[in-house]
C-alpha cells in the first residue's frame, strides 16, 4: 500500500534564485540523479521517484510513490538526501533556510505544508498527514510493498 | 549536567508503583478558572521521585493533554496558542490512525466507546493504591475538586466506573502472561550516560539525547516541559475467550506429541517470546525456567531464523535488541531500537476458558518517551507490520498478539520455525487486541504544574 508525495515547493522568483534553479536543472542527471538513485534503492520503500520544474518555472515537484508512514518518509528523505534537500530549500519561498528546516520537525512539518492533496479518494481509506482521508492513487499490485514485491521479481 | 531534580519529577515517570489497584479518572475543562483550581487542589497529593520510595501511600499522578493545556490556559503568558503549536511536534496533533494500525474495530471513531473523543481529554488523574478503601477515599477526594471545579468526567463505562484496573494474579495480565519485567536501564542523573544505560533524555523532556531530538526544543516552551515527559495512555481491549480457542486450535499443529495443556503453553510462549511466568524463549526455548523467569539479559543474535523465539514474537518485535536493522531504520535510528517506559495495569474481570462473557477487560497501557514519533509510534508501526528488519521472510507480518489483520496488505500469519529446518504456520483468525483509546498525555513537571495551576 503505497503513499503518494505531491511536494510542491514554490521557488522564489529573483535572479539568483532562478540561476540555482538553472544549475540543479542543468546538473540534475549527473549530479543528484546517482544519489538519488542509490537512496531510493536502498530504502526499499520507494516505489517510483521523479522530480520536475513546472513550466512557469514557480514549483519545484518532487513526486513519489512510498511505503509506510507519512512521518517516517519524511525523516528518511531529510537524513539520506540532504544534499538534495538543501538544494531544494535554498531555493524555497517561505519554509526558511536549510538551518531551520534540517530538523525532524520543522522538516516534516514544511512537507506537510507543500504537499498538495491528488483528488478523489484513497481506496484503503488511507490517511493523509492531517489525518484525513487521503487522495485516490491508483494500485496495480494492490496494497504490496517495495519489500513484498522485490523478491518476487528474483 | 545536574542529578535529575526527584522533587520536579511525577512518579510516574520514575517507575512503576507495586500497588495493585489503579484508576485513571478522565476530565474535560469547563472553564479555566475552574480547572486551574482543580490542578491547585491536587496538588499537595502529586506523587513525586522514586514510587519505590513512596511506600504503601496513595500515589496521585497528572497528566495534562494538548487541549487540556489550552484549556487551562497553559500558554497565555507564552504567546498563546499558535506560539506553542509551532514549538511541540505530534503531541498537538490527534494520535496518528495509521502508525497506530488503527483499523477496522480498531479505528478512532469506535475509540472510547463512542462516548467522547480523544480530543475531549483534557486532563488525566492517575491513582495507585493499596485497598479497595483506599480507592474510594481517594477517588472521592479527587471527584470532589473536580465537583467544586466544575470539571466534567468522561466516562467510558455505562455503569458509571472509571477505568480501572486491578492486578490479575499478581503481575498476570489476560492471557496470562507475567508483565513489568523488562525496563529500559536510565542513568537519571548524567546526561552522558553511565553503565549501559540509557541518556535520561531519551525519557525526561528537556536533556539531551544522541538518539532523539525532542520537541520543544527553544525556551520558553522547552522550559515549560523539562523533567515531564510525553505519554501516550492506550486502553486496549483483550479477547481472552478468542485467544484461548486460539491456542486450543492451534497448539496440536505446533506441538502434536506433547500434552494439549502443555503445546498451548508452548504456543503461547513462542507468541510471546517469554513464557506465560516469564522466562525469556532465548534461555530456556523449551520449558519454562522459574530461576530465568524474571531475567532480561538475552538477545537474539545467536538465533537469527528465529528458532528459539519467533521472529515476530511480541517481545521480539517490541524490543528486538542487537538484530539488525534494515538500511533506512540504521539512518534513523543510530543508537539502536527505540525504547519507551512502560507503564500499565490489566482492567476487567479474569475470564477462563472460551466462552466470551461481554464484559470488558484489557489493558490500560502507558508509554512514555521524548520522542512520539521515534519511540512510541515507531514501536506501534512494528508491532503491525513486521518490516524494520531484513531478518524477516515475511515483510508484513505482525505480532500475533497485538497485530490488527484490517490494517491493509497485513499478514496474520504467524510463522514458528524449529530445529529441524520446517516452520508452523499459525494463522489469526479473530484479532485478540482492540484499540480502546489512544490519549496522548504531558506527564509534566511538579514546577509546571504548579505554574499552570498558579491563576486559580
Ligand atoms: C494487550 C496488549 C499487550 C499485552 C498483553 C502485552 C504484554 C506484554 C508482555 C507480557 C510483555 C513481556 C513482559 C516484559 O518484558 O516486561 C511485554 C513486553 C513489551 N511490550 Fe507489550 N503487551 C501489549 C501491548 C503492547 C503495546 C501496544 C506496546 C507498544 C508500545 C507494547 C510494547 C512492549 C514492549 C516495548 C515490551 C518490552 C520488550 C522487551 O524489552 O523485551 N506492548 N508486553
Amino acid at each position: 500500500m503505497a503513499h503518494a508525495l505531491n511536494l510542491f515547493v514554490p521557488i522564489r522568483q529573483d535572479a539568483e534564485s532562478q540561476k540555482l534553479l538553472a544549475d540543479i536543472e542543468a546538473n540534475f542527471a549527473t549530479r543528484d540523479q546517482p544519489l538519488i538513485e542509490k537512496a531510493a534503492r536502498d530504502s526499499q520503500i520507494l516505489h517510483f521517484l521523479r522530480v520536475l520544474i513546472t513550466p512557469d518555472r514557480k514549483y519545484f515537484v518532487v513526486l513519489t510513490e512510498y511505503d509506510g508512514s507519512h512521518e517516517e518518509y519524511a525523516e528518511f528523505f531529510r537524513l539520506n538526501l540532504p544534499d538534495l534537500f538543501k538544494q531544494i530549500f535554498t531555493l524555497a519561498n517561505g519554509p526558511g533556510s536549510w538551518d531551520q528546516v534540517n530538523n525532524e520537525k520543522t522538516f516534516f512539518e514544511a512537507s506537510k505544508k507543500l504537499q498538495i492533496r491528488s483528488l478523489g479518494n484513497s481506496v484503503y481509506d488511507e490517511k493523509d498527514p492531517w489525518e484525513q482521508t487521503e487522495g485516490y492513487l491508483f494500485h496495480a499490485y494492490g496494497p504490496r510493498t517495495v519489500k513484498q514485491i522485490l523478491p518476487l521479481l528474483k | 549536567m545536574a542529578p535529575l531534580s526527584r522533587d520536579n519529577v511525577q512518579s510516574l515517570l520514575l517507575g512503576s508503583s507495586l500497588h495493585p489497584i489503579t484508576r485513571h479518572l478522565l476530565f474535560q475543562v469547563k472553564k479555566k478558572d475552574g480547572g486551574r483550581q482543580f490542578l491547585s487542589d491536587l496538588l499537595p497529593s502529586v506523587s513525586k521521585g522514586d514510587p519505590a520510595a513512596l511506600g504503601a501511600a496513595p500515589i496521585l499522578n497528572i497528566s495534562l493533554s494538548w487541549n487540556g493545556l489550552l484549556a487551562l490556559g497553559a500558554f497565555d503568558t507564552m504567546g498563546g496558542e499558535a506560539a506553542a503549536a509551532s514549538a511541540f511536534y505530534l503531541f498537538n496533533e490527534p494520535p496518528l490512525s495509521e502508525s497506530l494500525r488503527a483499523s477496522g474495530a480498531s479505528t478512532p471513531a469506535n475509540w472510547w466507546k463512542k462516548r467522547f473523543l480523544s480530543t475531549d481529554i483534557h486532563v488525566i488523574v492517575h491513582l495507585s493504591v493499596s485497598s479497595e478503601d483506599e480507592l474510594r477515599d481517594v477517588t472521592t477526594h479527587v471527584k470532589a475538586a473536580a465537583e467544586r471545579a466544575d470539571m466534567l468526567e468522561l466516562l467510558t463505562s455505562a455503569e458509571g466506573e472509571p477505568i480501572t484496573g486491578r492486578a490479575v494474579n499478581g503481575f498476570r495480565l489476560h492471557f496470562g502472561y507475567r508483565d513489568g519485567i523488562s525496563h529500559p536501564s536510565v542513568d537519571w542523573d548524567n546526561d552522558i550516560p553511565t553503565g549501559g544505560a540509557l541518556p535520561r533524555g531519551d525519557f525526561v523532556l528537556g536533556y539531551p539525547s544522541p538518539n532523539y531530538s525532542s520537541y520543544p526544543d527553544q525556551p520558553p516552551f522547552s522550559d515549560f516541559v523539562r523533567d515531564g515527559s510525553f505519554m501516550a495512555f492506550m486502553m486496549l481491549y483483550q479477547d481472552v475467550a478468542a485467544f484461548n480457542r486460539f491456542l486450543r486450535e492451534n497448539a496440536p499443529k505446533l506441538a502434536p506429541t506433547l500434552p494439549q495443556a502443555d503445546a498451548e503453553e508452548y504456543l503461547a510462549a513462542k507468541m510471546m517470546g517469554r513464557w506465560r511466568d516469564g522466562t525469556p524463549l532465548m534461555l530456556s526455548p523449551d520449558r519454562p525456567d522459574e530461576a530465568a523467569a524474571l531475567r532480561d539479559d538475552f538477545d537474539y543474535v545467536d538465533d537469527p531464523h528465529g528458532i528459539k523465539c519467533p521472529l515476530a514474537a511480541h517481545i521480539r518485535v517490541a524490543n528486538a535488541r542487537h538484530q539488525p536493522l534494515n538500511d533506512v531504520n540504521k539512518t534513523l535510528f543510530p543508537g539502536g531500537y527505540p525504547r519507551v517506559l512502560r507503564r500499565g495495569m490489566p482492567y476487567g474481570p479474569l475470564l477462563e476458558g472460551e466462552q466470551d462473557d461481554g464484559v470488558d477487560r484489557g489493558l490500560v497501557g502507558m508509554f512514555l518517551c521524548a520522542n512520539l514519533n521515534k519511540q512510541f509510534y515507531t514501536i506501534m508501526r512494528w508491532l503491525g507490520r513486521t518490516d524494520f528488519s531484513p531478518v524477516f521472510p515475511d515483510q508484513v507480518g505482525q505480532d500475533p498478539l497485538t497485530g490488527n489483520s484490517a490494517f491493509p496488505g497485513a499478514s496474520s500469519d504467524f510463522s514458528i520455525p524449529s530445529q529441524n529446518g520446517t516452520s508452523t504456520t499459525v494463522k489469526r483468525v479473530t484479532d485478540f487486541v482492540r484499540i480502546e483509546g489512544v490519549a496522548l498525555q504531558l506527564l509534566p513537571s511538579l514546577t509546571t504544574l504548579r505554574n499552570v495551576a498558579a491563576f486559580a
